[in-house]
């Protein structure tokens, strides 16, 4: 299975939370691979705590060179054993695979022509050999990434594997148009895809939303909040939710909701037991959230067409 | 391929007054899972590895399902590396050509000769073309200085220049199976998640012992490096005796090890993350089950070699000992299909004696 991590507007969460999910993932026994297609600032890398390839790769064999045809092969990065952040991160028994394809350092966007929408497609059919889930996180916006992956996935080849896609946003009426008009509005997912030769009912059927940095009603957070704010934090939140449903993507379109957590705020980094059981520094909440919305790229009943 | 030129002799210890010859096999095999729910027929192998429709796909049924394509050309004219960092640059031909095992394992494997080139000139790509299978080498490096060079870890290519990136077969052999796993013979749903395994290959003659007497039947033990360096590549030198000359026997050698070893890795890696020990037995049987419906049957290492090479296997089974891996896998899984069956009677067993102690407390209440 193949799953694209995008949304419209740039540091909603996406490669931090993308990255959590394929860690939490691996955890759950699957073979992940994850690519990243954020040609502009590949920082995966550097989430998944990989020295090698912190905002990118130097190897010359990143994504990005492999896709403008300069290599024959992309770099792999096994995460378990390259990830720098110390002996916690051995690979636990029972655990998957997590590879890393990086970016290359001081890439950037490029037209998308033939060629690298078959290298892309090459590529695509090679990690399914080898990984139950391959996790792709785009750039933000209306990308040439994008229209790369939605070309690919269009190839008859490809097209008989499932693939799905993320949108994250964060809970704000901005976010929230915003995120709808890269699905539903003028070349967005949905128009781009059937330009390319997608069946948009299918396309839409495969995209679902994620909420991230969301601050959850009566989570300790909120304790301490004047009554007016309580109030005032209530009908807002209501509001948004009429604002959500509207548009297209209230609770029936969403995957999952992360809420905003500490650690997070002031690091992009992977959640790991160690961090909520025995320093304390995330929450547990956090932690659950990542490996629900792991276990629900997979769970067909929350993918049902509407 | 055309008869290999015999390596001159050379006295060893003095050193040459002329440049020696220069000849080396040097290949990769790229061994992976077909992408189909089941194993494909003799018709579709054969559909699918029909490269070039004037040549016909060889195939064999015994002593297992086994279909070859016909021989792929490919030019070209690049450097080569040297473990001595001498610089070398080859051009010519490399030949590849990809198999289907036992309906469900795909291999392509890519070689080529390296001879010396005659002149300094670079000749019209009609000389080269007419040697298939054939890289001629300038510069002043020895044989063994190729075949070790050839057997590292290529430098990534500089971004700055991908075309003049060292010799690099792999990448033939990858784009052959990459071509295969996008036919529309195959309904590309795949029996399990296996890596793709690289077997990188160098191949050398040793001199002629002058002790030896000319046209001597015993021939000299196979000189052989296996060397395994991660999960996914492994390298393979080999210094044959003289008189074993076939280059496509040797080629079928390291073929069929690369079969066996990632038949090897895959089961491996399968059963240790099954997790035996922690899961119900059928739980883990569940998870070994593609091996033993498609896997198990296919080891037969040395079954397609010729009688000459048979020595490189004798030699591969002592150290690393390759059946008594395969076979120590074998035992672990037969274990798990016994507990199976034994943890499922004991569930059976379980109910009938629970049913017989609920009639007897029905009857002692009932007392
Ligand atoms: N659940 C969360 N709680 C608090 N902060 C978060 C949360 N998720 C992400 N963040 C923070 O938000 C910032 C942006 O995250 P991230 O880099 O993942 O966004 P992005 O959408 O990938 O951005 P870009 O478009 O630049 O690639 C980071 O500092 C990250 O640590
Ligand atoms: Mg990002």
């Amino acid at each position: 299975m193949i799953i694209f991590a995008t949304s419209d507007k740039g540091g909603t969460g996406r490669s931090v939370t993308s990255c959590n999910v394929a860690y939490r993932r691996a955890l759950q026994g699957s073979n992940v691979c994850y690519l990243d297609f954020d040609f502009g600032s590949p920082t995966a890398g550097a989430i998944f705590g990989v020295e090698a390839a912190g905002q990118g790769t130097s190897s010359g064999s990143g994504l990005h060179s492999y896709l403008a045809g300069n290599v024959a092969e992309a770099e792999q990065l096994d995460v378990w054993t390259g990830s720098g952040l110390g002996g916690r991160w051995s690979k636990p028994l029972g655990a998957g695979r997590l590879t890393l394809l990086p970016g290359d350092f001081g890439g950037g966007e490029f037209p998308v022509d033939d060629a690298m929408v078959d290298r892309c497609c090459e590529l695509f059919l090679s990690l399914d050999e080898e990984f139950e889930l391959t996790l792709v996180d785009l750039s933000s916006g209306r990308s040439y990434a994008t229209e790369l992956v939605l070309r690919a996935t269009a190839d008859p080849a490809i097209a008989e594997k499932t693939a799905r896609w993320l949108v994250f946003h964060r809970w704000t009426s901005q976010h929230i148009r915003a995120a709808s008009s890269l699905v539903h509005g003028p070349q967005g997912i949905l128009d781009t895809g059937t330009g390319c030769g997608h069946e948009r009912r299918e396309l839409e059927d495969g995209i679902r939303f994620v909420r991230t940095a969301v601050l959850e009603q009566g989570s300790a957070q909120l304790e301490g909040l004047r009554p007016e704010q309580e109030v005032w934090l209530q009908a807002i939140n209501t509001d948004l939710q009429k604002l959500a449903g509207k548009l297209r993507l209230g609770t029936s379109m969403m995957l999952g909701s992360i809420p905003l957590d500490p650690v997070l705020q002031w690091r992009e980094q992977i959640i790991v037991e160690d961090d909520i059981s025995n320093t304390r520094i995330a929450n547990a909440e956090t932690g659950k959230a990542f490996e629900q919305l792991a276990e629900r790229l997979t769970d067909d009943g929350m993918w049902e067409g509407l | 391929m055309p008869a290999p030129v015999p390596a001159r002799a050379r006295a060893r210890g003095t050193p040459p007054a002329t440049l020696a010859d220069v000849d080396v096999l040097v290949g990769e095999v790229r061994t992976t899972l077909l992408q189909n729910s089941h194993q494909v027929s003799a018709e579709t192998a054969a559909r699918l590895l029909d490269l070039d429709p004037g040549s016909r796909v060889r195939s064999a049924t015994r002593p297992f399902a086994h279909a070859v394509s016909p021989d792929e050309r490919t030019g070209v004219h690049c450097p080569l590396v040297t473990s001595t960092g001498t610089a070398a640059n080859g051009v010519g031909t490399v030949l590849a050509r990809v198999s289907v095992t036992g309906g469900v394992i795909l291999q392509a494997s890519a070689r080529t000769r390296l001879v010396r080139a005659v002149g300094e000139r670079r000749l019209p790509w009609s000389h080269y073309l007419a040697r298939p299978g054939v890289i001629e080498v300038d510069g002043r490096s020895s044989g063994d200085d190729l075949a070790d060079g050839f057997l590292q870890e290529p430098t990534r290519t500089s971004a700055a220049d991908p075309a003049r990136g060292p010799l690099d077969l792999g990448a033939v052999g990858n784009r052959l199976l990459t071509r295969v796993q996008r036919m529309p013979h195959i309904d590309r749903v795949t029996l399990l998640r296996a890596r793709r395994t690289r077997l990188r290959f160098a191949v050398t003659w040793q001199p002629p012992d002058p002790s030896d007497p000319p046209g001597s039947e015993e021939p000299a033990a196979p000189d052989i490096e296996f060397v395994v360096h991660d999960e996914s590549l492994r390298t393979l030198r080999l210094r044959l005796p003289p008189q074993v000359r076939d280059l496509t026997d040797a080629v079928v050698v390291c073929e069929d090890l690369a079969l066996h070893d990632w038949l090897l890795s895959t089961v491996g890696s399968l059963v240790d993350n099954s997790r035996i020990g922690v899961d119900p037995a059928a739980d883990v049987v569940a998870r070994i089950r593609p091996a033993i419906d498609h896997l198990l049957h296919l080891w037969m290492p040395g079954a397609k070699v010729a009688e000459n090479l048979a020595g490189i296997w004798a030699a591969l089974e002592r150290r690393p000992g390759f059946s008594k891996q395969w076979a120590s896998l074998r035992g672990q899984i037969q274990n798990q299909l016994m507990m199976a069956i034994l943890e499922s009677q004991s569930v059976v067993s379980a109910r009938s004696s629970n049913a017989f102690n609920d009639g007897f407390e029905e009857v002692s209440h009932g007392a």
